[in-house]
């Protein structure tokens, strides 16, 4: 049935072939365009950009705005593309078109990120990009030595910045350390830590990476070079001051909490020996805390518990 | 030939300011195929050329009155040329009927007249024609839209203003009538 339906429709198409007379259909033509033309004030036009421009988004508004496939392959184009960019920006020295973009991406990452340790730890990380990136230009052959130097230039100048914005940091945090509280001390400290350890790796791999110039080379960058060495071993030298300065109030933190048990535990029996036998209740405090500081915090916690019955006990077989 | 969506949408635009070069163009890419579609109803040349005409010059008229979104000008050509064949027949049919009785009786169906003289003088063509021509109206109708005039099922349905459902149907019953027309023939 199909097959003679087939054969029906090609037969139906072959009627295609009627067509109005070609001289009739020229002449209808001039006719009615001559008719229109009398009829209504017409003129040829010429769309402007700005029609053309209205006229473009409007079909693509009612054509393609809401077909979900083009939606979804525009999504897709895009992030592939945009990935693609941000790959090759990663990769990218300075001088190329998209080292611009790893720049900005940096600060994008940075805008983004909450903590301040967490940022810092960024600036440095930026900064130690900064030294792998001169590493690859000092290591290039297939540039001359005027863009290798403007390159290197245009790094330092960066690695600077970066470094720059990492010390700021640090004096921030060494100004305001005098206020800042239990928790954000720990931070702090933290903070310094990685910093000091992350600038000494970072004046290290520069130092190294001056062995690597040529000797022409070394002379044009050598004041650059000198300037960030000398700001990256001055950040050393503040988040050192840093740890120094915060470590003490920590030392002092300490025997207080060492203290705080059995002054707890005193406090404890002397409550539960409320309206008893005063005296025997604080001799076996005194003994109990003995205990304590002989067996540790951890034991000192597990009798805590036990002291009150134990004092209890005792107070019992004295009464009468 | 079909035209593309957006060179069709880009000459309606033109049109719409007037511009009559616009308009040739757009005569140039439906001329043909409104011609063959009117022809198909009337069965007649001259009718055929009067008509089509006539479509155009409404067309014109209605594009550059009219200021609502069009979203497809084929179909609203079709419709057009539809009503205007509809409009032509009960004009006919009024001039019929006020003139003399015995005329009308004679002139009976005047498309089906059309057919039967041009019988003779068709030959290779002419076999799924007069099939085509025996066939109701509606059938043969659907018959040219869809597969003379490649329109989609659903340029079909704004042109008839039917479903997309009932357009299917009658192209299913219109192949089914043919195709018993066109073995009767065979057999016979």
């Amino acid at each position: 049935m199909n097959q003679a339906n087939q054969a029906i429709i090609e037969k139906i198409k072959e009627l295609k072939k009627i067509k109005p007379r070609s001289e009739w259909q020229a002449l209808n033509r001039d006719f009615l365009l001559s008719k229109i033309t009398t009829e209504t004030k017409t003129e040829p036009v010429k769309l402007s950009w700005q029609e053309y421009g209205q006229f473009f988004v409007r079909v693509i508004r009612q054509r393609f705005f809401l077909e979900p496939a083009v939606v979804i392959l525009l999504v897709l184009s895009f992030s592939v593309a945009s990935s693609f960019a941000v790959n090759a920006a990663f990769y990218s020295l300075p001088g190329e078109p998209l080292y611009r973009m790893k720049l900005v991406l940096e600060k994008a990452q940075l805008a983004i990120t909450p903590s301040e340790s967490d940022k810092v730890q960024l600036k440095i990380e930026f900064a130690q990009k900064r030294v792998e990136e001169f590493d690859k230009i000092v290591s290039q052959t297939d540039v001359t030595p005027e863009v290798k130097t403007e390159q290197i230039h245009l790094v330092m100048k960066e690695l600077q910045k970066n470094v720059g914005s990492v010390k700021e940091h640090v004096d921030k945090n060494t100004a305001s350390d005098k206020n800042v509280s239990g928790s954000d001390l720990e931070k702090t400290l933290q903070m310094a830590i990685a910093i000091n350890s992350k600038t000494e790796e970072l004046a290290k791999s520069l130092d190294e990476k001056i062995g690597g110039l040529t000797e022409s080379e070394k002379v044009e960058v050598q004041s650059d070079l000198n300037q960030t060495v000398e700001s990256v071993q001055q950040i050393s030298l503040s988040a050192q001051e840093l740890i120094k300065e915060s470590q003490p109030n920590q030392e002092a933190d300490e025997p207080q909490t060492a203290t705080s048990t059995p002054d707890v535990i005193e406090n404890q029996n002397s409550s539960e020996t409320e309206g008893q036998g005063v005296v025997e209740g604080a001799a076996t405090s005194t003994i109990n805390t003995q205990s304590f500081s002989e067996s540790g915090s951890d034991d000192s916690v597990r009798d805590s518990e036990t002291t009150p019955e134990t004092v209890e006990t005792t107070d019992q077989t004295k009464q009468p | 030939m079909k035209p593309l969506k957006i060179q069709e949408k880009l000459l309606l635009l033109k049109v719409r300011k007037k511009d009559p070069d616009a308009f040739g163009q757009i005569y140039d890419l439906y001329v043909t195929s409104i011609y063959r579609f009117i022809y198909f109803k009337v069965a007649n040349r001259a009718d055929a050329e009067d008509l089509t005409s006539e479509v155009f010059l409404k067309i014109w008229q209605y594009l550059i009155d009219c200021e609502d979104e069009i979203d497809n000008l084929r179909a609203l050509i079709y419709k057009f040329a539809r009503n205007l064949v509809i409009d032509f027949y009960r004009q006919r049919a009024k001039r019929e009927l006020i003139g003399d009785e015995e005329m009308m009786l004679k002139v009976e169906d005047s498309r089906q007249q059309n057919i039967l003289s041009q019988i003779e003088t068709k030959s290779d063509l002419g076999n799924i024609e007069i099939v085509l021509a025996g066939v109701k109206d509606v059938y043969r109708e659907v018959l040219v839209l869809r597969y003379i005039e490649e329109l989609s099922i659903s340029e079909m349905a704004k042109i008839l203003e039917k479903s997309k459902g009932s357009v299917r149907v009658l192209l299913h019953r219109a192949l089914k009538i043919v195709r018993e027309v066109v073995k009767k023939n065979e057999s016979g």
